[in-house]
C-alpha cells in the first residue's frame, strides 16, 4: 500500500525528517508515536502534499505509483485521507456542501457518476450515525467555532463519507474524552478491512486499546528509532521516551 | 481652489444643456427647472474633480470626461420588451418593480400593481409636474450641489428617478424594485436617475437598485439618491451594480437619520469600468443605528472605488460597516471610510472593517479609514486586511479532492458570503450569487 524510503524533508531550510523507512501492507494498521516536534505531523503532511515540505532525498510510493509527484487533491481521489492535527476553520462554506464538493470529485475522478442530493443526504445520515455527530453541525460552516473534540469527530466524519484506502490520524484521539475516543476508534475499525491501511499517529496508548496496531514505529527527532509490536506503546506509556533515544544514540 | 478641479471640457454638458431645454418645452419656469440651471452652474463653477483633490486621489476620471457623452433621451414604446428585462428580475420575490431605460421611466416594463393606496411609489419626473409640493420640501436638500461635481451634474439633468413615500406606521412587507437598463449606443449616453424616498414615522421598507446593461458598450450613469428617514422608521437598500465592462458609473446616497431609526445598506460592485460609490449618512437625533455592507469584485482593469460617510452628529448612535473586496488581474481597488463623531455625540458605537484579497500581483488596493473624534466618552474601531486567500483551508480543500480552481473560487465566495449573507431576501441573494459566479466562471455553492 504505502512504502516510504529514506525520505528527507526539510521545511524552510531546516531538516525535519531525516531518512525515514516505513512500508505498510493493506490490511495493516501502522501507529507512530513520539515527543513532541519529532515530525510525525510532517509526515503526515508531507503524505498529503503540502506545498512548503520539500523532499531532498528519498521516493514515496503509494499503490505502486509515486506518491510526491501527485497533486493533493489527486492524492485524495487516488484514497489518501489525512485527519489533521488542528482541523481548519473555513467561514462561509458549509460542512456538508465541502464534503459534497469533496466526494463528488472523487467520484468524478474514479469515474462514478455524480451523487444526487437525496443519496448524499442518506449517506451523510448514515455516517453521521456512526460518528455519532450532532448534524446540526453540519449545516454549520466547516469546523467554525466548533469546540476541539467536535473537530476531531468532523474529521472522522470526514473520512467516513470519503472512505478512503490510506487513512492517516494525526492525534485525532487529542482532546477527546473517553467516550469519544470510543466512537472514533468505533468509526475506524468500521472502516477497516484487508485493502485498508492505516497510520495512526498518537501520544497515548489508550487509542491503541480500541484501535489495535500491527506495528508500532518510535519516531523521534525525524528518525524512527524503533518498531515493535503493539506492546511497544505499553512500554513507552511507562518509561516514556528517553530510554529509546538514549539506545538509539548509543547506536548511533 | 488649486487645481483640485479641471473645467476642462465643461462647455461640453453647457451645450448639451440647451439641448436638453428645448426638449423639455413648457416646464421651464418651473421650480425644479431653477434649480437645474443653478446646478448647473455650480457644475460650470467646478468642473470636474482632478486626482490632486483629497477625495479623487485614487480614481482618475479623465477618460470619462474625454468621451463625451450624449444626454440620454426618453424612453419609445416598444424599445424593450419583457423578455429583455427578465433575466435581471428575481425569481420568487413578490415585489413591484420600476423601470428605467437609460434612465428615464418606462412604464410599459414596469409593474406598480397593488401598491398600498396611501403609499406613493412614483415615477420622480410625474411627482414633480403634477404634485411638486409633496417633492419640494425634501428634494435637493441633502445631497448637495455645491461642492460635488457628479450630484451638481446629475441635478442639472435631472429628469426622472423614482420617488417613494411611505405614511406614518406603513410597513412595506414586499420590497420596491428599481431596475435601470442601459440600452448603449454607437454614440455613447449618460443618464442621470434620481430619488427620493421619504420614510415616514414608524414606516418600514428595503428598496433594490438593479444597474445593469441590455448589451455590452459604453455608457454613463450618475446617480443620486436622498433618504429621509423620520423617527423610528427603518429603509434597507440592496444595490446591485451589474453594469456593462466599459460602462462609467457614479453614485451617491445620502440618507438623513431622525431619532430611532435604521438605516441598511447593501452594496454589491460586479460590473463596470469605472465605479465610484459615495455613501453618507447622518444621524440628526439619538439613537440611530446604521449598518453599511460592501462587497466588490473586479477584474480585468475594473476600477471600483467606494467612499462611505457615517456622521455621528447626535448621541447614542450605532453604526457598523463591513466591506469586502475581491480583486483579480489589474483590478483596481479604493476604500475609504469616514466616521465623524461630533462633540456632542457621547456614547457612540462604531466599527468600521473593510477586508479585501488581491488574487494578482497586479491587482491593487488603497483603502483608508478615517476616524474623526471629538468626543471622549465613544467605542470606535476599525480594522483594515489585505491579503491573499487562506492557503490553510486552499490547502484543506484539496486534501478532500477538491480541484485548485475549484478550491479558490469555492473560498472566494466564502470570503464574500459574510456580506452576501446579509441579504435576507433570499431570491435577491442567490441572484446576487448567480451573477458572482457568472463573473467567476464557476458554479454558485448551494
Ligand atoms: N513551517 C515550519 N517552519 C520551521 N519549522 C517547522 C515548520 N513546521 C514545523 N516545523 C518544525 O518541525 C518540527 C517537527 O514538527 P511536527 O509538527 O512534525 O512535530 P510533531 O511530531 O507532529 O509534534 P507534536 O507531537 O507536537 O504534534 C518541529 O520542531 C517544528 O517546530
Ligand atoms: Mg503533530
Amino acid at each position: 500500500m504505502l512504502e516510504i524510503k529514506n525520505l528527507h524533508v526539510s521545511v524552510e531550510g531546516n531538516e525535519i525528517l531525516k531518512g525515514i523507512d516505513l512500508t505498510i501492507n493493506p490490511g495493516e494498521v501502522h501507529a507512530i508515536m513520539g515527543p513532541n516536534g519529532s515530525g510525525k505531523s510532517t509526515l503526515a503532511l508531507v503524505l498529503a502534499g503540502k506545498e512548503g515540505y520539500e523532499v531532498t532525498e528519498g521516493s514515496v510510493l503509494y499503490k505502486g505509483k509515486d506518491l510526491l509527484e501527485m497533486a493533493p487533491e489527486e492524492r485524495a481521489c487516488e484514497g489518501v485521507f489525512l485527519a489533521f492535527q488542528y482541523p481548519v476553520e473555513i467561514p462561509g462554506i458549509s460542512n456538508t456542501y465541502f464534503l459534497k464538493s469533496g466526494l463528488n470529485a472523487k467520484r468524478k475522478y474514479q469515474g462514478l457518476e455524480q451523487m444526487d442530493a437525496i443519496d448524499f443526504l442518506q449517506l451523510v445520515k448514515q455516517k453521521a450515525k456512526l460518528v455519532e455527530i450532532d448534524e446540526k453541525l453540519l449545516k454549520r460552516p466547516v469546523n467554525e467555532g466548533f469546540s476541539g473534540g467536535e473537530k476531531k469527530r468532523n474529521e472522522i466524519f470526514q473520512m467516513a463519507i470519503l472512505d478512503p484506502d490510506l487513512g492517516i490520524l494525526d492525534e485525532t484521539d487529542s482532546g477527546l474524552d473517553i467516550d469519544a475516543l470510543r466512537i472514533v476508534a468505533n468509526g475506524v475499525n468500521k472502516l477497516k478491512g484487508p485493502e485498508k491501511s492505516f497510520l495512526v499517529i498518537t501520544h497515548y496508548q489508550r487509542l491503541l486499546n480500541y484501535i489495535v496496531p500491527d506495528i508500532v514505529h518510535v519516531l523521534s527527532e525525524g528518525r524512527i528509532i524503533r518498531s515493535g509490536d503493539k506492546n511497544l506503546a505499553l512500554e513507552l506509556e511507562e518509561k516514556g521516551y528517553d530510554w529509546l533515544k538514549k539506545e538509539a544514540e548509543q547506536v548511533a | 481652489m488649486k487645481n483640485i478641479f479641471n473645467k476642462g471640457n465643461t462647455d461640453w454638458y453647457t451645450d448639451a444643456f440647451k439641448a436638453f431645454e428645448d426638449r423639455l418645452n413648457g416646464q421651464t419656469s418651473s421650480e425644479i427647472h431653477k434649480l437645474r440651471k443653478k446646478s448647473l452652474r455650480s457644475f460650470q463653477e467646478l468642473g470636474y474633480p482632478t486626482t490632486k483633490h483629497e477625495e479623487w486621489r485614487y480614481t482618475n476620471i479623465s477618460s470619462l470626461i474625454d468621451n463625451n457623452f450624449e444626454i440620454s433621451e426618453p424612453y419609445l414604446s416598444g424599445e424593450l420588451s419583457q423578455k429583455d428585462i427578465e433575466k435581471f428580475q428575481f425569481h420568487g420575490l413578490e415585489s413591484r418593480c420600476l423601470v428605467f431605460v437609460n434612465g428615464h421611466f418606462a412604464s410599459e416594463l414596469s409593474n406598480t400593481k397593488d401598491i398600498t393606496e396611501n403609499v406613493e411609489i412614483l415615477s420622480l419626473q410625474k411627482t414633480i409636474d403634477q404634485n411638486p409640493d409633496l417633492v419640494s420640501p425634501h428634494f435637493a436638500k441633502y445631497a448637495s450641489i455645491n461642492d460635488q461635481s457628479f450630484i451638481s451634474l446629475n441635478t442639472a439633468f435631472l429628469q426622472d428617478g423614482t420617488f417613494i413615500n411611505i405614511p406614518e406606521s406603513v410597513r412595506l412587507e414586499k420590497p420596491v424594485h428599481l431596475l435601470y437598463i442601459s440600452v448603449p449606443d454607437v454614440r455613447p449616453k449618460a443618464s442621470f436617475p434620481r430619488n427620493l424616498i421619504i420614510a415616514g414615522r414608524s414606516s418600514e421598507m428595503t428598496f433594490i437598485e438593479t444597474f445593469a446593461a441590455h448589451k455590452e458598450g459604453i455608457y454613463f450613469t450618475d446617480t443620486v439618491s436622498e433618504i429621509v428617514l423620520h423617527e423610528n422608521s427603518k429603509v434597507e437598500r440592496i444595490k446591485i451594480q451589474i453594469e456593462s465592462d466599459q460602462a462609467y458609473h457614479i453614485a451617491a446616497l445620502q440618507a438623513i437619520q431622525e431619532r430611532d431609526s435604521r438605516f441598511i445598506d447593501h452594496n454589491i460592485t460586479l460590473g463596470g469600468a469605472l465605479t465610484r460609490n459615495d455613501i453618507n449618512s447622518e444621524f440628526r437625533a439619538e439613537n440611530g443605528f446604521c449598518e453599511l455592507y460592501g462587497m466588490y469584485s473586479g477584474n480585468q482593469k475594473q476600477h471600483i472605488d467606494n467612499h462611505t460617510t457615517i456622521d455621528h452628529a447626535k448621541p447614542h448612535c450605532e453604526s457598523n460597516e463591513l466591506y469586502k473586496g475581491i480583486l483579480d488581474e489589474k483590478a483596481e481597488g479604493v476604500f475609504n471610510g469616514k466616521i465623524f463623531v461630533r462633540p456632542d455625540a457621547q456614547k457612540t458605537n462604531a466599527i468600521q472593517s473593510n477586508n479585501c484579497i488581491l488574487l494578482s500581483d497586479q491587482a491593487t488596493i488603497d483603502t483608508k479609514p478615517q476616524l474623526e473624534i471629538f468626543a471622549d466618552d465613544v467605542k470606535c474601531t476599525h480594522g483594515a486586511t489585505i491579503g491573499q486567500l487562506n492557503e490553510d483551508a486552499y490547502f484543506y480543500m484539496r486534501a478532500r479532492g477538491i480541484e485548485k480552481s475549484n478550491a479558490r473560487k469555492l473560498l472566494i465566495f466564502a470570503f464574500a458570503s459574510e456580506v452576501v449573507e446579509k441579504i435576507k431576501f433570499d431570491p435577491v441573494r442567490e441572484k446576487v450569487l448567480e451573477w458572482f459566479a457568472e463573473k467567476l466562471h464557476a458554479l454558485k455553492p448551494e
